[in-house]
């Protein structure tokens, strides 16, 4: 009961804390006005190319790997190649569905170009659940572009539903494709290797992320530091390619949560220590 | 406005009433918790439906391509899905042929998966080692190579010992460290899917 209690007051700290930096992020925007243009737009950047930060604190939760990825669709398109997107499988019931949420609210930008362009990546799942969130991520970036007629049903494809062997299948598949960027992003564990060493062997630019510490270990020797999303980092693609509120101001409850974390770490430990002394004194 | 707005209330609610019901665990609340969960599992078996639906689209599509690539494996794929469907549906999913076909075809194909997993990652430690030769990469190395060394189950002197302690103390503060930020970021996530702020759902 002690536990659930405490996980109701994190809980309604987090909503409160959501609602306070979400508006003084929207009001701090209005004085920025190009802050919610979608990336890639000439208004949204600087002479110097650098977007404008909301707050001296959002440096430090931009993460380059998410901008970059709407350059690699002009970058592939005029090589005439194709963007394989691995969501891996993490799927809406289970523990990793938010990361597999969050890896595609970090592809929004990707996905809208790519609508715009008429260019879909070719985005595999190895989930169900997933696979129709994928396909209405892709679907609703072509209704937004206004070009819905042009949607293929097989731009996102459901590979296996197990990791190891969706690994294995789409390993072949971005082996067959003429791909020029391949993006590793999801719940992935040790299995994305099979993935990675397939794209290597084509020499593909490759992006990756997982939240994992097995999927990390995997992707790390492969990926440069440039091109990694580690742990959290992932959840602040949304904040990033989307430029929303309310995402910033989750990832300022993010950091008022972590503050709260450490103190609460500092403090049990002083306790118990204490506690140790004292004993030690009896 | 109804398209968008009926999903939003739907997932709103359902995320809600779950949520307090494990929160708060009184009255009706739990019961209706397991009911929701139980209508979720059942709507995610009819995404498997849609999704394998999908495979067999891709892979038919592609047998009558003519330059496609791989046109056998897509064959086999279909007549292996067919076989097995006609299968299960015929003698059920514990019939001594379905379970010689998990036995011997899938579960050794997975094993074989997982070793050639364990290849791809020795070779990418190497590829590191000619990539980038920086601080990081040491340590990664000698990390892994230490873990991999206190797997094996020989008498090291103790001074190896306590190396091995400290890179597993070391490591072990990390994964727990990256588990936090992690956890925030699912928090935040969800928190943002039932407050209806995102429409993951809607597309949007």
């Amino acid at each position: 009961m002690i536990s659930q209690f405490a996980a109701l007051s994190v809980v309604l700290v987090s909503a409160v804390a959501l609602a306070i930096y979400g508006m003084r992020h929207q009001r701090g925007q209005r004085e920025i006005p190009t802050m919610d243009a979608p990336v890639g737009t000439p208004a949204q950047e600087s002479q110097s190319g650098e977007r404008p930060s909301p707050t001296p604190f959002s440096r430090t939760h931009v993460q380059p790997p998410f901008r970059a990825f709407s350059d690699e669709v002009g970058r592939v398109a005029e090589a005439g190649a194709a963007i394989h997107v691995a969501l891996g499988s993490g799927g809406l019931l289970g523990e990793q569905g938010m990361v597999s949420i969050a890896a595609l609210q970090g592809l929004d930008a990707l996905v809208t170009l790519s609508a715009a362009y008429d260019t879909p990546p070719f985005m595999t799942t190895g989930d169900a659940t997933l696979y129709l969130l994928a396909d209405t991520q892709l679907r609703s970036g072509y209704a937004r572009a206004g070009n819905l007629r042009g949607y293929r049903h097989t731009a996102v494809q459901f590979i296996a539903p197990s990791p190891l062997l969706y690994a294995a299948q789409a390993a072949t598949l971005a082996a067959d494709e003429s791909l020029g960027t391949n993006i590793n992003l999801g719940a992935f564990d040790q299995e994305v290797s099979l993935l990675t060493d397939a794209a290597l062997r084509k020499n593909v630019k490759l992006y990756g992320g997982a939240a994992s510490a097995l999927g990390l270990a995997a992707l790390y020797p492969d990926i440069g530091r440039e091109q990694l999303i580690m742990g959290e980092e992932l959840f602040a693609g949304g904040a990033e390619v989307i430029g929303r509120s309310a995402f910033w101001g989750s990832l300022h409850t993010e950091n008022l949560l972590r503050w709260l974390i450490v103190v609460a770490i500092i403090v049990t430990m002083l306790v118990s220590l204490s506690g140790t002394f004292m004993a030690g004194g009896g | 406005m109804f398209k968008n707005f009926l999903p939003t209330l739907m997932a709103v609610a359902a995320g809600f009433l779950v949520l307090l019901g494990y929160l708060v665990p009184i009255g009706f609340l739990p019961t209706l918790r397991q009911v929701l969960v139980r209508w979720a599992t059942i709507l995610a078996a009819f995404a498997l439906l849609l999704a394998y639906a999908n495979v067999l689209r891709v892979h038919i599509g592609r047998l009558f391509q003519k330059r496609a690539p791989y046109r056998v494996s897509s064959a086999i794929l279909i007549a292996a899905s067919f076989a097995i469907l006609v299968l299960v549906v015929l003698e059920g999913p514990n019939h001594t042929l379905v379970q010689t076909w998990l036995q011997t075809v899938l579960i050794p194909g997975q094993s074989a998966l997982l070793a050639l997993t364990a290849v791809t990652l020795a070779l990418a430690g190497t590829r590191l080692l000619r990539t980038s030769r920086n601080l990081y990469s040491v340590l990664f190395l000698l990390g892994a190579l230490l873990t991999l060394l206190a797997a094996v189950p020989v008498a090291y002197p103790p001074i190896v010992h306590l190396v091995m302690q400290f890179v597993d103390a070391v490591a072990t503060g990390g994964i727990r460290g990256l588990l936090l930020g992690v956890v925030l970021g699912i928090l935040m996530t969800g928190l943002r899917i039932i407050l209806g702020i995102d429409r993951p759902h809607s597309g949007g």
